[in-house]
């Protein structure tokens, strides 16, 4: 067990952190949202409390008790008033240690998860997310989807959950993470209750290769009808953190995509008015993740918005960024650093982050200080190097019949594929 | 101008501390120095929202909103963000029914930058017809995506309409598609010229910055800004709801869905506290008695939530619900209903009482962790209750809350006719987003 601490005694509140090195890229094929299910599984009882009496007694303390998964790792954590300290590592080694798994409990949870997948179509950015990672990483675990499809979260056992809680749960892949209002020694102290009941167990790797790259120029319609608004999405890869190119490429994107300032929300918000906002992204992992943009036009405007979103991509691709918008970029990272650790609850989150990753613990500062070293003509090359505007997909949430059949047409695609809003 | 008048200070928490100033012009400044990191966050809490608008200019509030990061005599069109992100800075705003505020966050450094271009921006903004115009066009595409599009947004802008007869609540703060289109340069004038004026702004700032450079700065450039004369409120206090109304409407969307508004009473009423606390015995959290029963139990639920509105004036508790697959909307009210008729025969037990004051508690702290996030409580309470340590002080107001006060606010307040329920269909058309597009009814 690694332990991580973070004082911050200016308020009466502790953070309690127990994360472990097993999420959604781990599951088996066909199960997928099983470690999502094991973690919610953990607040419907535990050896000596139902669910509602685990309920009542979080709230009773003066806490927050949070379960959540994402595609490498577990964490469950609370937040507790400094009073009930003592009482609320009690009652979170209980939960992450003995959990009840109760067979009743698990049929309602994969009832409920099925009535989430559901209810969660009504939003347009996420459907429109998920089909772009779904489709650019096709084949990869980080194409899937660490909530499951309904199909796959039906056909999860209580064997299954009970297995995957056995490997995933153990001291020797848990990181502990402990900050706020409380001490060094006592840190020490509460991280050996929270997982001193968990088995010894070893230390998960996160098996992941690297992505391929898209070829071509692929479209994504998720056909929902009745849409007044296109929620747009381009993809392609961008770099990994132990990219030579990574810290040029964070400049770049800032320039590009990355501030309300950057060319593109000037191009698409603040000249036309096509979108609310308009942005890019890079990814982050020990992998090489996604480089995406995202808009939301009218679908009057959709295929002229993306027209310009690929000028401008390509563009980009092609000329890189010069000495002026790099210098105001690292200037503006470089500032507003101090907001990333301006409170010990972020300091502590980036400290976990870091180990989660494999990083050293001031990775972050680093890369500030890398920055000042990288040029425009470095920015360029980087930028060049690693996106690729002639292999991308594209996502597009809007009726197939009406603004979809435009979109079609607005350049030569190489793989156009429509799919219902409703599909997993 | 004469120094400003130190009016009070204000206890806020364990360890910090509000100072009131005051203005020759009517400006307040509310300070709270907190050196915790080197970053501090300025607001700007104007006095207005879109209850000061009428039918037919609805959307005003908040069109002016974004226009005021696009130009003025001294800054030029793009620099006011181009100069806060230079800072290393972030800045945004919202606009709500009783209030519109702006707000930026900046290294300590950046002091003297910040109050220069919220001052000028108080008094030099220009409104030209160009930019009125493409920034109506980003507003009507944020109305798209938080509204037209978007089902939750929908079904709480109807809700609204159909809880309030009268009082300007039932307008939508993002205003009607319509109304959008026709605002021009002119209304947004007169709104700024009428209501963005030191007398009706208060200043709140919190974080790493010495108290005398605040305050010279503050003078320095707020100090020549006249007051205006503010207009009467034109309020038309919504009359007593006697009889239960209902409404439906169809929304693409894969569940029912149900949407349903107590009447309230205003976040300074005496008894505002103990229906929050009530509301979190009903709403708040997976041991809550609805969570329980409508989410856990019954399985007629996937999602489940309410909680008492935080405004200047009465309002409604706003509960929403989607319903699982193949639940009908009267299972579930009759449900609710039930569970309101528990509450009203016998008050929560003290243990539920003492979890709700706990989850409040901690609320309260978690508030607490940003100058942001604190700078924001200060505006907010100062604003709405006129009491910017009120994030502390109401929790007194939580300790001394009684069972006996949670029987007489659910007898007071969770009343069938007090209530307004919506009934969301899958399918239909888009939501009709004109005020002419209800449908209620009194039953």
């Amino acid at each position: 067990m690694k332990l991580l601490f973070e004082a911050s005694r200016e308020l009466p509140l502790v953070q309690l952190v127990a994360t472990f090195r097993a999420g959604g890229v781990s599951d088996p094929v066909g199960l997928e949202g099983l470690s999502r299910i094991t973690a919610r599984m953990l607040r419907r009882g535990s050896r000596t409390m139902t669910g509602e009496q685990l309920e009542g007694r979080v709230d009773s303390l003066g806490a927050d008790l949070a379960a959540s998964v994402g595609l490498g790792s577990t964490t469950v954590g609370v937040e507790v008033v400094s009073r009930s300290l003592e009482k609320a590592v009690a009652l979170a080694a209980e939960v992450i240690a003995e959990p009840a798994f109760d067979e009743d409990e698990l049929e309602k949870l994969k009832r409920q998860v099925e009535a989430e997948i559901v209810a969660s179509r009504d939003e347009d950015e996420g459907l429109a997310a998920r089909a772009l990672r779904r489709r650019l990483f096709a084949g990869h675990p980080h194409g899937r989807r660490v909530q499951g499809t309904i199909a796959s979260v039906r056909a999860i056992t209580r064997e299954d959950v009970i297995a995957h809680h056995r490997r995933a749960f153990s001291q020797e892949n848990a990181i502990v993470a402990i900050g706020g209002d409380v001490s060094g020694e006592q840190a020490t102290d509460f991280a050996v209750q929270l997982t001193e009941r968990l088995p010894k167990g070893e230390r998960l790797p996160y098996a992941v290769g690297a992505p391929v790259p898209p070829v071509g120029r692929r479209l994504v319609i998720v056909d929902k009808p009745e849409r007044s608004q296109c929620q747009l999405g381009i993809g392609t890869l961008g770099a990994d953190l132990a990219d030579e190119d990574y810290v040029a490429l964070l400049l770049a994107n800032a320039v590009f995509g990355g501030m309300f300032t950057s060319r593109l929300n000037q191009e698409v918000r603040v000249k036309r008015g096509w979108s609310y906002g308009a942005s890019s992204g890079l990814a982050t992992g020990p992998v090489r993740e996604a480089f995406t943009v995202w808009s939301a036009p009218s679908v009057d405007d959709a295929v002229a918005c993306f027209e310009l979103e690929l000028g401008l991509l390509e563009a980009f691709c092609a000329h890189g960024i010069d000495e002026a918008e790099l210098g105001f970029a690292r200037e503006f990272m470089r500032r507003s650093y101090a907001f990333e650790i301006d409170t010990g609850k972020k300091r502590l989150q980036q400290k976990l982050d870091c180990l989660l990753l494999g990083l050293p613990d001031d990775f972050h500062a680093q890369i500030i200080e890398r920055m000042g070293a990288v040029t425009a003509v470095d920015a360029s090359r980087s930028v060049a190097r690693r996106l690729d505007p002639k292999g991308m997909w594209v996502s597009a949430v809007l009726d197939a019949e009406d603004v979809g059949s435009d979109l079609r047409e607005a350049i030569a695609w190489d793989e156009v594929v429509v799919e219902p809003f409703n599909c997993d | 101008m004469n120094s400003p008048l130190l009016v009070r200070t204000h206890a806020f928490g364990p360890h910090l501390s509000i100072e009131r100033y005051r203005f020759d012009n009517g400006l307040t400044l509310l300070f709270c120095p907190d050196h915790t990191a080197p970053v501090f966050s300025f607001q700007t809490w104007f006095s207005v929202g879109s209850r000061h608008e009428y039918e037919g200019k609805t959307g005003l509030a908040h069109l002016l909103e974004h226009l005021m990061f696009n130009e003025t005599k001294n800054v030029p069109h793009g620099e006011f963000d181009r100069r806060v992100e230079g800072a290393g800075a972030e800045s945004n705003a919202a606009t709500f029914l009783d209030w519109t505020f702006y707000m930026i966050n900046a290294p300590a450094d950046a002091l003297e930058l910040v109050v220069g271009l919220e001052s000028d921006r108080m008094q030099h903004l220009v409104l030209r017809d160009e930019l009125v115009a493409s920034e109506r066009e980003v507003v009507k595409n944020e109305r798209l995506q938080c509204v037209d599009d978007d089902v939750d947004g929908a079904v709480g802008e109807r809700l609204f309409r159909e809880a309030f007869s009268t009082h300007g609540y039932g307008r939508p703060t993002i205003g009607w598609m319509a109304d959008i289109e026709g605002l021009t340069a002119a209304d947004c004038r007169e709104f700024y010229s009428t209501y963005y004026a030191p007398n009706n702004a208060t200043i709140a700032v919190v974080g790493d910055v010495q108290r005398e450079v605040l305050l010279s700065l503050i003078e320095r450039c707020y100090g020549a800004i006249a007051a205006s004369e503010l207009p009467i409120e034109d309020v038309h206090p919504e009359p007593l709801q006697v009889t239960e109304r209902h409404a439906s409407m169809e929304q693409p969307t894969p569940t029912l869905k149900l949407a349903i508004g107590y009447k309230s009473p205003a976040m300074g009423d005496v008894d505002h506290p103990a229906l929050v606390l009530l509301c979190d015995v009903v709403f708040s959290g997976r041991s809550s008695r609805g969570y329980r029963r409508l989410v856990h139990e019954l399985e007629f639920a996937s999602e489940f939530g309410g909680q008492a509105g935080h405004f200047r004036d009465p309002s409604i508790v706003d509960i929403s619900i989607t319903a699982h697959e193949g639940i009908a909307a009267e299972r579930i009210l009759a449900e609710l209903d039930e569970l309101f008729a528990e509450l009203r025969r016998e008050p929560p037990t003290q243990e539920e009482l003492e979890r709700v004051k706990a989850r409040v508690e901690l609320s309260t702290i978690q508030g607490m962790q940003s100058s942001s996030g604190k700078a924001e409580q200060i505006g907010f309470c100062e604003l709405v209750l006129g009491d910017p340590a009120a994030l502390w002080t109401r929790l007194d107001a939580f300790a001394r809350v009684t069972r006996s006060d949670l029987l007489r606010v659910a007898r007071r307040y969770f009343v069938p006719e007090g209530r307004t329920v919506l009934i969301v269909e899958p399918g239909g058309d888009p939501p009709d987003s004109s005020p002419d597009g209800a449908s209620g009814v009194e039953a």
